[in-house]
C-alpha cells in the first residue's frame, strides 16, 4: 500500500543553526491493512517522513508510492491536497470556528470529488457514529472534551473513507487512562475498516501494543524493522534495547563464542553467563553487552542448565500493585540490576536473593551502541 | 496627528518578523502565483516610488524627472547643502522633534505609572479617555490651540489677562513659538506613546519592585531607582522607534510652524511644492525629502544594529497575574486630578474650542453677549456647499476602500510570509514594512513624482490618495495580520490541505474566518488613521480630491473661521466615532 524508496530530507544550514539531515536514505513498506508504526525519540525523523507521504514537507530525495499511484519521484511531486489520505494530527486541529458536523463534513465538500448534501449528511453522520460522536454533531469543538477533539480528528480523516490514515503521534496529548482506551479503539476500528494505518509516536508501548509491524528510527534512519515481538526479545543494538522496553544491559567479554550455536559464555560482572547466541560471528575476547529484561529475572533455588543463576542484594523495593519493582546488586561486582517481579513474595530491603535468568533469555548485545548486527532469531516458548 | 501604533508586536522594539518554522508548507502552483503576485504589487507600491525619488533629486530643478529637457544635475543637492538655511531646518526639526519626544514620554510615564500602577479613582475611565485622544486629528488640535493660545486674541490669552496682576500686549501665551510648536506637538503624541509606555509596565515582572519593597523600599524610592531603570530600555527603544513618527509629523508644522516661521524638513517640502510664488520645485522638494528619510532612518538603523543586540529584553519577564496597585493615599485625588488636567487639556478643550468658534460669526470670548450671537450658520454653509459632498464622498472612499484593499493584501503578505520559505518572506517582510520608515510627507512626494511621469491617469483623483493610504499603511496592517496568522496553528491549515482543500479554498474557509479580528482591528485603525491624514492628501491635493482633512485646511488658511471650525467639528465627530468603534471592537490596545 505504501511503498517508501530512499527518502532523503536535509534542512540547511542557516544563521542559527547547523545543517541537519532529519532523514536519511529510509525506505520501508507497508502492507494493504497494516497497522505499521515509527517509533524513535524526539528529532529522530519519524515525524518528517510521515508529513512527506503527507505532502506537507517536501523532500529532498526518494519516491513515494501511495496503491498504485506515485506521489513522489525524481519528476514527480503530487501536492497533499491530491494524495488520497487522511490524517490525524497530534494536537487535533480540529476547526473552532466550525461545527462538529462541519469539520466532519469538510473533506466532502471540497477537492475534487464533491458530494451531494444528502449523501454528506448520510457519510458525515455514518461516521460520527463509527467514533461515538453523533449526539455532538452541532457543537463547537470548543465544547468538547480532549478525548472528543480526538475522535473527531479521526472522524475527519475517514470521512472520504481514504485506503490509507496517518497518525501523527495521535493520543500523546490526551491523559494515561484515556490514551489507553483510545488506544483499543483505534485498533478495534483499524480492524474494522480494515484501511492502512502509518502510526508515529515515541510511546514504545504504543507501538508495541497498536502495531502490525515496527521500524525503530533514530537520527534519519531506520535502524530496526520487524514485528513487535521481533523488536521487543530480540533488539539489534543497545539504543533499540534501552528504547523498547526496559533492560538491564551488563558489559562482559566473550569466553567462547561460537557461530552457528546458540550458546555463547560470556564473563560478566555477574559471573560467567551462558546466553543466547546471535548468529554473528562471536570471537573469544570480544567485548559485547547482554541485555536482561527485568522481568525474565525471577527468584530461583533451583540449578539447572537451562538457567543463569546469580546472588544480589536487595537495595529498593517498590511496590506497583501488579508487580514490585527491585533495584538490586547483583553478582561479585555489585552490578545495579532492575528486576520486575511478582509481588506475591514479600522482599525487603537489605535481603540476599537467588536471581536466575534463562540462558536463552539472555542476548548478546554488541558494545557499541548503534552497531548494525543482524537480529537474532526468536526463541519462543 | 500622524501617529503609529507599533500594534501587537513588542512594545519597545520595531516590530520583528517570527522566526522561520523549521518545517514548512509545501508549494504549489497557485501558491507561487500567489506569491508573484503579491511580490509585484509590493515591489509596485514601494519600491516605485522610492526610486523615483531618488532619481528626481537629480534631475534639473524645477522640473519633472521625465520631462523633456530635464538632465542629470547635482545641481539642487548643491543648492541645499550650501543654503545656510538647510542647518536651521536640521536643528529646527531635530530640536522640535526631541523636545515634543521629550513631552510625551514625560507625560505618558507618568501617565502610564498612575493608570497601571497606583490607585487613582477609575483608572480604566482613564486610560480609556487617554487612549481615545487618538481620534483627535493633529491638524484639528493644531488649530484649536491657535484659537486658543494666539498671543493677539487667543482665548486663553484674553482669560489670563483679565486676572488682575497679568497684563501682556501679547499672551502671554503665545503657541506660535518653539515652546508652543513643542507643547502642543508633544501633547499630540501622548496617546500613541502612552500605549507603548502602559504595555512596557504591564510587561515588567512586578517581582522586581515586590523585591524592592521586601528589602524596605517605599514608594518613591522603587519608582525612581527600579521602575525606571527597569523600563529604561524598553522605554529607549520605544523612543527611537517613534522618533520616524516625529520627524515625519505633518500637521503641527503646518497650522503652527509656519505661522510661528519655525520651518522643520517635513513642511519644507510641503512648501518647495506650493511655493508662495513661482513654480514648484520638484527637485528640491526631493532633496529635502532624501535628507528627511535620512535623519528619520538613522536612528532606527543604528537602534537595530547596536542597542538591539544588547537585549534589553529584562523587562519582558514572567507576566504576574495580580498586580498590587500603590495606595497613594490622600494624593489619589491630586494624581486623579492631574489625569483629569491631562484629559482636560488635550482632549476636551480643543474639541470645546472647535465647536465654540465655530457657531460663533466672528471671533469672541464666551461671555453673556457671545452666547446670544450663536448661530449655526456656518453648518448651514458647509452644508449647503457642493464642496463638500464632494470631499465627504472621498473621504468615505479612503475610510472603506483604501483599508479593505489594504488589510486583503496584507492577510496575503502576512499568509505567506508567516508560513512560506524562508528567503522571499524576508524579501517581502522588508518591502511591507519600508513604507513605514519614509516619512509621509516624502512617502506622498514620491507618489506625486511617480504618478505625474507615468502614464497612468490617477494623479489629481481621489485614486491617488487610495493608493498613498495603502502604501503608507501596509506596513503597520502586516504586523497586525503577522500576528493574527501567527495565532493560527499551522496544523488547522494542514488539516484542511491533507481533507483535499486547495491553497486559496483554505484561505477562504479555515484562515480568514479565523483571523477576522485582527482583519477588522486593523481596518478600523487604517481607516482612523485616513481619516485624519492631512499630509498626504495635501501634497496630492487637486481640484477633484478634495477630502474633508484638506477642506479644512482649505477654509483655514483662507480666513474662515467659522466654516472651519464647523469642518473641524465634523471631522473631529467623525474621527472619534471610529476611534470609539475600534476600541468596542476590542482594537487600538497595544
Amino acid at each position: 500500500m505504501i511503498s517508501v524508496r530512499n527518502l532523503s530530507k536535509t534542512y540547511s544550514a542557516t544563521s542559527s543553526s547547523a545543517a541537519f539531515r532529519a532523514v536519511d536514505q529510509v525506505s520501508f513498506d507497508v502492507a494493504d491493512g497494516e497497522f505499521f508504526t515509527l517509533v524513535g525519540p524526539s528529532g529522530c525523523g519519524k515525524t518528517t517522513t510521515l508529513r512527506c507521504i503527507a505532502g506537507l514537507e517536501k523532500p529532498d530525495a526518494g519516491s513515494i508510492t501511495l496503491g498504485s499511484t506515485v506521489v513522489l519521484s525524481d519528476r514527480l511531486y503530487v501536492s497533499a491536497d491530491r494524495r488520497d489520505v487522511g490524517m490525524v494530527f497530534q494536537s487535533y486541529a480540529v476547526w473552532p470556528h466550525m461545527t462538529v458536523y462541519d469539520n466532519a463534513a469538510f473533506p466532502l465538500t471540497v477537492g475534487r470529488t464533491k458530494l451531494r448534501p444528502p449523501e454528506v449528511k448520510e457519510r458525515v453522520m455514518r461516521t460520527l457514529a463509527l467514533v461515538g460522536l453523533e449526539g455532538v454533531a452541532e457543537r463547537k469543538p470548543t465544547q468538547l472534551s480532549g478525548g472528543q477533539q480526538q475522535r473527531l480528528s479521526l472522524a475527519r480523516a475517514l470521512v472520504h473513507q481514504p485506503k490509507c490514515l496517518l497518525f501523527d503521534e495521535p493520543l500523546s496529548n490526551l491523559d494515561a487512562k484515556l490514551r489507553e482506551r483510545m488506544r483499543a479503539e483505534l485498533r478495534s476500528i483499524q480492524r474494522a475498516l480494515g484501511f492502512t494505518a502509518l502510526y508515529v509516536t515515541h510511546d514504545q508501548i504504543e507501538a508495541l501494543s497498536l502495531s502490525d509491524g515496527i521500524a525503530v528510527m533514530h537520527q534519519g534512519r531506520i535502524i530496526q524493522q520487524g514485528s513487535p515481538r521481533e523488536i521487543y526479545f530480540s533488539p539489534a543494538n543497545r539504543r533499540i534495547a534501552e528504547f523498547i522496553g526496559a533492560s538491564n544491559l551488563v558489559s562482559g567479554t566473550i569466553i567462547a563464542g561460537d557461530t552457528g550455536t546458540d550458546d555463547v559464555a560470556v564473563r560478566t560482572g555477574l559471573g560467567d553467563l551462558r546466553c543466547s547466541g546471535t548468529g554473528h560471528r562471536a570471537a573469544a575476547g570480544e567485548e559485547v553487552f547482554v541485555s536482561l529484561r527485568p522481568e525474565d529475572v525471577r527468584f530461583t533455588d533451583a540449578f539447572t542448565s537451562e538457567v543463569n543463576t546469580f546472588m544480589a542484594t536487595v537495595e529498593t523495593v517498590t511496590f506497583g500493585g501488579a508487580s514490585t519493582e527491585l533495584h538490586v546488586r547483583a553478582g561479585e561486582s555489585g552490578v545495579p540490576m532492575r528486576l520486575q517481579v511478582s509481588s506475591r513474595r514479600i522482599v525487603a530491603e537489605g535481603d540476599t536473593v537467588m536471581l536466575g535468568i534463562r540462558c536463552q533469555d539472555c542476548r548478546i548485545l554488541p558494545a557499541d551502541m548503534d552497531a548494525a548486527w543482524p537480529p537474532p532469531r526468536i526463541e519462543e516458548s | 496627528m500622524t501617529l503609529v501604533v507599533a500594534g501587537p508586536a513588542s512594545p519597545s522594539s520595531p516590530p520583528t518578523l517570527p522566526p522561520p518554522e523549521r518545517r514548512r508548507m509545501s508549494s504549489g502552483l497557485t501558491r507561487s502565483v500567489m506569491v508573484a503576485t503579491v511580490l509585484v504589487v509590493l515591489c509596485y507600491l514601494v519600491l516605485g516610488p522610492l526610486a523615483l525619488l531618488f532619481i528626481t533629486s537629480v534631475r534639473t530643478p524645477e522640473f519633472l524627472p521625465f520631462d523633456p529637457g530635464a538632465t542629470w544635475t547635482w545641481e539642487s543637492y548643491g543648492t541645499v547643502l550650501t543654503n545656510p538655511h538647510l542647518y536651521e531646518l536640521l536643528w529646527n526639526t531635530l530640536s522640535i522633534g526631541a523636545g515634543s519626544m521629550i513631552v510625551a514620554f514625560v507625560l505618558s510615564v507618568i501617565l502610564a505609572w498612575l493608570v497601571e500602577r497606583t490607585n487613582i479613582p477609575l483608572p480604566n475611565v482613564a486610560a480609556v479617555l487617554i487612549i481615545l485622544g487618538m481620534g483627535l486629528p493633529g491638524f484639528i488640535s493644531g488649530i484649536s490651540w491657535t484659537v486658543l493660545a494666539n498671543p493677539t486674541n487667543g482665548l486663553l490669552n484674553e482669560l489670563l489677562n483679565a486676572i488682575p496682576g497679568i497684563d501682556a500686549e501679547r499672551g502671554p501665551l503665545n503657541v506660535f513659538s518653539r515652546t508652543g510648536f513643542i507643547f502642543v506637538q508633544g501633547i499630540n503624541f501622548v496617546p500613541a506613546t502612552f500605549l507603548l509606555v502602559a504595555a512596557a509596565f504591564r510587561a515588567m515582572d512586578v517581582r522586581m519592585e515586590e523585591a524592592a519593597t521586601m528589602s524596605g523600599a517605599g514608594t518613591w524610592l522603587t519608582l525612581r531607582r527600579i521602575t525606571l531603570p527597569v523600563l529604561a530600555p524598553a522605554l529607549i527603544g520605544a523612543f527611537i522607534y517613534m522618533f520616524i513618527t516625529v520627524v515625519e509629523s505633518f500637521d503641527i508644522p503646518l497650522t503652527i510652524g509656519l505661522r510661528a516661521d519655525i520651518r522643520v524638513l517635513s513642511s519644507e517640502v510641503y512648501l518647495n511644492l506650493h511655493p508662495a510664488v513661482g513654480f514648484p520645485d520638484y527637485s528640491m522638494a526631493s532633496v529635502h525629502g532624501v535628507i528627511l528619510l535620512i535623519v528619520g532612518i538613522a536612528p532606527l538603523w543604528y537602534y537595530n544594529r547596536v542597542l538591539k543586540r544588547a537585549d534589553q529584553y529584562a523587562t519582558i519577564g514572567s507576566r504576574s497575574g495580580q498586580r498590587k496597585r500603590i495606595d497613594l493615599g490622600r494624593l489619589k485625588w491630586v494624581a486623579g486630578g492631574f489625569v483629569g488636567l491631562y484629559v482636560l487639556l488635550s482632549l476636551i478643550l480643543p474639541a470645546l474650542v472647535m465647536a465654540w468658534t465655530s457657531i460663533q460669526p466672528f471671533y469672541a470670548l464666551p461671555n453673556a453677549e457671545s452666547l446670544g450671537r450663536t448661530t449655526f450658520e456656518a453648518y448651514g454653509q458647509i452644508l449647503s456647499s457642493p464642496g463638500f459632498y464632494d470631499a465627504l464622498r472621498n473621504t468615505a472612499i479612503l475610510a472603506l476602500l483604501a483599508p479593505l484593499l489594504v488589510m486583503t493584501l496584507a492577510l496575503f503578505t502576512s499568509w505567506i510570509v508567516v508560513r512560506s520559505t524562508s528567503r522571499g518572506r524576508t524579501l517581502m517582510d522588508a518591502l511591507a514594512f519600508m513604507p513605514h520608515v519614509i516619512p509621509t510627507p516624502v512617502l506622498a512626494l514620491a507618489l506625486l513624482l511617480i504618478y505625474l511621469s507615468l502614464p497612468i491617469p490617477i494623479y489629481g483623483t481621489v485614486w491617488i490618495l487610495v493608493i498613498a493610504i495603502m502604501t503608507r499603511y501596509i506596513g503597520l496592517s502586516t504586523r497586525l495580520m503577522n500576528a493574527g496568522v501567527t495565532s493560527v496553528q499551522r496544523e488547522l491549515e494542514e488539516a484542511a490541505l491533507v481533507s483535499g482543500a486547495t491553497a486559496f479554498t483554505t484561505m477562504r474557509r479555515i484562515i480568514l474566518p479565523l483571523v477576522l479580528p485582527s482583519y477588522i482591528n486593523g481596518f478600523v485603525m487604517v481607516a482612523l488613521l485616513a481619516v485624519q491624514q492631512l499630509a498626504m492628501p495635501l501634497i496630492l491635493a487637486s481640484s477633484s480630491n478634495t477630502v474633508l482633512s484638506t477642506l479644512v485646511w482649505g477654509r483655514w488658511v483662507s480666513g474662515d473661521t467659522g466654516p472651519a471650525t464647523a469642518l473641524g467639528v465634523i471631522v473631529l465627530a467623525i474621527s472619534m466615532f471610529i476611534a470609539v468603534i475600534g476600541r468596542r471592537l476590542g482594537g487600538l490596545r497595544d
